[in-house]
């Protein structure tokens, strides 16, 4: 027998119609060590794991071959029984999203004890509850027994992954799978996640499977890397071989990706105009409903006292993490929210005092770009149809030859064929659907164009080619560009100018790469020292480098 | 107390409060005058005039309506206008019974449409789901009456295993008492069986595709472990609303199946005060059942935040 903790021959994973999803997958864990499985969506990396869990989906079949080291059988022929032992025990899974992995009717604290009595005979429920409250302490929880009595829905998605993970590690296991563990948290809680984990996995001698698209992540965390693409391993070796000397093409692609030039965005400061949007000492403040007939309904400040200006022709940057304000602050630019105090001027016109039905030459002038791109287009509507709905909104194009005449500029305009307007939005992959949803929003010609996060959901590879789109028609189509997003790196891609957003305030705006360069504010600071990259990483920038935060900033 | 307990007791007393308003005054624009059909067509101005007072019907109807409403707080509510006896412990008394088969048909429609929908939903994909599924949508289309029906004429009639109608107090004889109430409450339950069991089906579909039954899973729990230990109770919340619904549903379907089962519940209380226009009997019969049911529905709002922590008002 090898030494090897675990041990993957020839995985395959069919559909029971007998497609193949995932074919020939090798690959070996070592006792502590931590090897990364990188790809985009749709590779294959979350079926891997789930197969090498025995938790396929229903309909889904593994075959080849999963060898734990200590257990005399092969995991694809272990029953369910055995492999239900072994499973948070030997073999534990972290997953992607914090937020709906734990029971919502369940303390935490109970759900960690419960993985302990599971597999710990004779472990009594008191035992078992001091030892959860240790394992929360462990994963620093503030006041972790406090924490054990409380709900899920009482913790941040930071702090629920924190307990995923005391769960996972709680009884040793040989084996830590992480399936995207830190994607769905803000930067700055994925680096003290990231630290969590190696630390974690170091301490028991865990071997880790790290399952990501984030290859800087992959190059903090991970000594080892295999490349994932439509099912199969393209490539593996070392992270500072791979990431440096890449052998496949593929590779070469989400490198070049991952880490794309800095644009000349910054330059083009000098083209900007006069002032077109303003806002002045905006403050929002909204109250919750009220948890109890004696108190005050609670007050909570969405945005504090921002002002800022965006001329006409810039490229504005608003970032911020989950809360800072952002969908707030786009709401306010929108029109489609007004401010508690303070004011919102587009082209010099109040628009915070303006009742909806006064609001037109905004509805005309400014459009939006969402994050969700399947979710902003309605399902039963032709491609078409959806691209030319602000037209017949707004009251243009009245003959439909004429609007389909603009539709087919526009759908050439983002790039997709002139066919793609009589087809339904589930046809097109998610950066077509992004591309829908920024032809819809040029159809009435608008002045300003506000991008809520809209490559967030994208693999890298499709968002620099999204994000090159919207440079480009910010150019033919001299729009002045509001983008938002809690990616620093995507921000300095298209922006000249950056707006920092920490916990609804602005605390700091200048041109792009004064900001990147040289940050005056601790939060900045902070958040550029959180973002992984492949090159820092490779120039030995580890996962507990990240999480140190500057001393002046409480953790949150 | 929680804010939301408040505001549910609020709401509550409210709807009680405009029910009770709703009953009296459908009643009260009904045409027919009490004491003048009471004494027939050949009545005396005098006579009627003697027997309004008597009712009390002379009176505006907002005294009417105060009056009824004191005597309801205290459980009397007057007497008949036909029989003279007083309708309290008649009401009281019939809905003891009726009480007792609503809660029998839930108790059935329980425990057949939990395991029956748990297990449409594990095996939604397989031949034995399929089935239950079949089955659940001829219990649906099938009304309770018949069901009730064809089960007499099968297990009282001809087997000639349980009695096919009546009603022992329990107190009496226990064993007749429940011998009497099998086929009427499984009747009247299994109509609503099949309609739970497809609310219970969707829950626990629902539930299976949870991240945290995922969790479950990788914490070592068999699939159907981590379905009892973590998912049931997460469906049950959406069940829960139905079961409220179902309840109100109940009441009125009570009132068909103690015809056909002769049960002396409130629902055949209702149909005689009807057939003898004895309006005072239907008006407290009625407002009887509307506070049964704006009683469940108070207690389904309660049992969510007993459920479901994020109910609590706890932040």
């Amino acid at each position: 027998m090898s030494k090897e903790t675990l041990t993957v021959r020839r995985l395959a994973v069919h559909r029971h119609d007998g497609e193949a999803l995932v074919t020939g997958v090798d690959l070996t864990l070592a006792p502590g060590e931590r090897v990364g499985l990188i790809g985009e969506s749709g590779s294959g990396k979350s079926l891997t794991a789930l197969a090498i869990m025995g938790l396929l989906p229903e309909g889904l079949r593994a075959s080849g071959s999963v060898r734990l080291a200590g257990t005399s059988t092969d995991l694809l022929d272990t029953g369910e029984r055995a492999l239900a032992d072994l499973r948070g025990n030997r073999l534990s899974m972290v997953f992607q999203e914090p937020m709906s992995a734990l029971n919502p009717l369940m303390r935490v604290g109970d759900q960690v004890a419960e993985v302990l009595r599971l597999h710990q005979t004779g472990i009594g429920r008191a035992a078992a509850a001091a030892k959860a409250v240790e394992l929360l302490d462990q994963v620093r929880l503030p006041d972790p027994a406090q924490a054990a009595r409380a709900y899920p829905h009482q913790l941040s998605g930071g702090q629920r992954q924190r307990v995923l993970i005391a769960m996972a590690l709680a009884n040793e296991p040989a084996v830590l799978l992480c399936d995207e563990p830190t994607s769905a948290l803000d930067v700055t809680v994925q680096a003290q996640i990231l630290d969590l984990i190696v630390a974690g996995t170091a301490h028991r001698d865990t071997s880790l499977l790290f399952i990501t698209h984030d290859l800087a992540v992959v190059a903090t965390v991970c000594s080892r890397v295999l490349v994932m693409r439509d099912g199969s391993i393209v490539e593996s070796g070392p992270v500072e071989q791979v990431f440096t000397r890449p052998q496949h093409p593929y590779t070469q692609a989400l490198l070049d990706a991952a880490e794309p030039p800095a644009s000349d965005a910054a330059s083009s400061v000098q083209k900007a105009g006069q002032s077109l949007l303003s806002v002045e000492n905006a403050a929002r403040v909204y109250t919750r409903p009220r948890t109890s007939l004696l108190t005050p309904r609670p007050r909570v400040a969405g945005l504090r006292d921002v002002s800022f200006d965006v001329a006409a022709g810039q490229r504005f940057g608003i970032v911020g993490e989950s809360g800072s304000g952002k969908s707030t602050l786009v709401r306010l630019l929108a029109g489609l929210d007004r401010p508690t105090s303070g004011s919102v001027r587009f082209a010099g016109r109040e628009i915070s005092a303006l009742p909806e039905r006064r609001l037109r030459f905004l509805r005309e002038d400014v459009q939006m770009v969402f994050q969700d791109p399947s979710g902003s287009l309605d399902p039963r509507m032709r491609v078409g149809e959806i691209v030319a709905e602000p037209l017949v909104a707004l009251g243009r194009a009245r003959l439909r030859t004429e609007r389909a005449n603009r539709v087919r500029d526009l759908l050439d305009a983002v790039g997709l064929p002139a066919d793609a307007a009589v087809r339904f939005p589930h046809e097109f992959s998610g950066g077509q659907r992004q591309r829908i949803s920024i032809a819809r929003a040029l159809a009435p010609a608008p002045k300003v164009l506000i991008a809520d996060e809209p490559v967030s959901a994208l693999d890298a590879s499709v968002r620099s080619r999204i994000l090159e789109l919207l440079a480009s028609l910010a150019d033919s189509h001299e729009l002045t560009l509001v983008f938002v997003s809690h990616d620093l790196a995507v921000v300095r891609q298209i922006c000249d100018t950056i707006g920092v957003l920490h916990q609804g305030e602005l605390v700091e705006i200048g041109p792009t790469e004064q900001v990147y360069t040289q940050p005056a504010h601790p939060y900045t600071r902070r958040l550029l020292t959180a973002i992984p990259t492949v090159t820092r990483a490779l120039a030995g920038v580890s996962a507990s480098d990240l999480a140190s935060a500057p001393a002046d900033l409480p953790e949150h | 107390m929680s804010h939301r307990f408040l505001t549910r007791t609020g709401v509550f007393v409210a709807s009680l409060a405009v029910a009770s308003v709703v009953v009296f005054g459908f009643l009260a624009v009904l045409p027919g005058d009490p004491a003048r059909v009471a004494l027939g067509v050949n009545a005396t101005p005098e006579a009627v005039a003697q027997l309004q007072k008597e009712f009390g019907t002379d009176r505006p109807l907002f005294a009417q309506y105060l009056g009824w409403m004191r005597g309801l707080v205290v459980g009397d509510f007057g007497r008949s206008y036909v029989t003279r006896e007083a309708i309290g412990p008649q009401v009281i008394d019939r809905l003891g019974v009726t009480l007792w088969l609503v809660g029998a048909a839930m108790v059935i429609a329980l425990l057949v449409a939990v395991p029956a929908g748990t297990v449409m939903a594990v095996r939604h994909r397989r031949l034995s789901g399929l089935v239950l599924s079949a089955f659940s949508q001829l219990g649906i289309a099938v009304p309770a009456f018949l069901t009730g029906v064809l089960a007499v004429a099968f297990f009282a009639v001809r087997l000639d295993w349980l009695p096919s109608g009546g009603y022992t107090p329990p107190a009496e004889d226990p064993v007749e008492f429940v011998r009497q109430l099998v086929l009427p409450a499984t009747a009247l339950g299994l109509a609503q069986a099949a309609i739970l069991a497809r609310y219970v089906r969707s829950a626990v579909l629902d539930v299976l595709r949870e991240d945290y039954l995922r969790t479950a899973r990788a914490k070592g729990l068999t699939p159907t472990r981590a379905l009892l230990r973590h998912g049931l109770r997460n469906a049950a919340i959406p069940v829960s609303t139905v079961l409220g619904l179902q309840l109100a549903t109940l009441l009125v379907g009570a009132i068909v199946v103690e015809r056909v089962f002769v049960i002396p519940g409130l629902g055949s209380l209702l149909l005689d005060g009807v057939a003898n226009r004895d309006l005072l009997l239907v008006q407290g019969v009625v407002m009887v059942l509307v506070i049964a049911v704006l009683v469940v529905n108070y207690a389904v709002e309660l049992l969510y935040a007993a459920i479901d922590p994020r109910l609590r008002g706890t932040r």
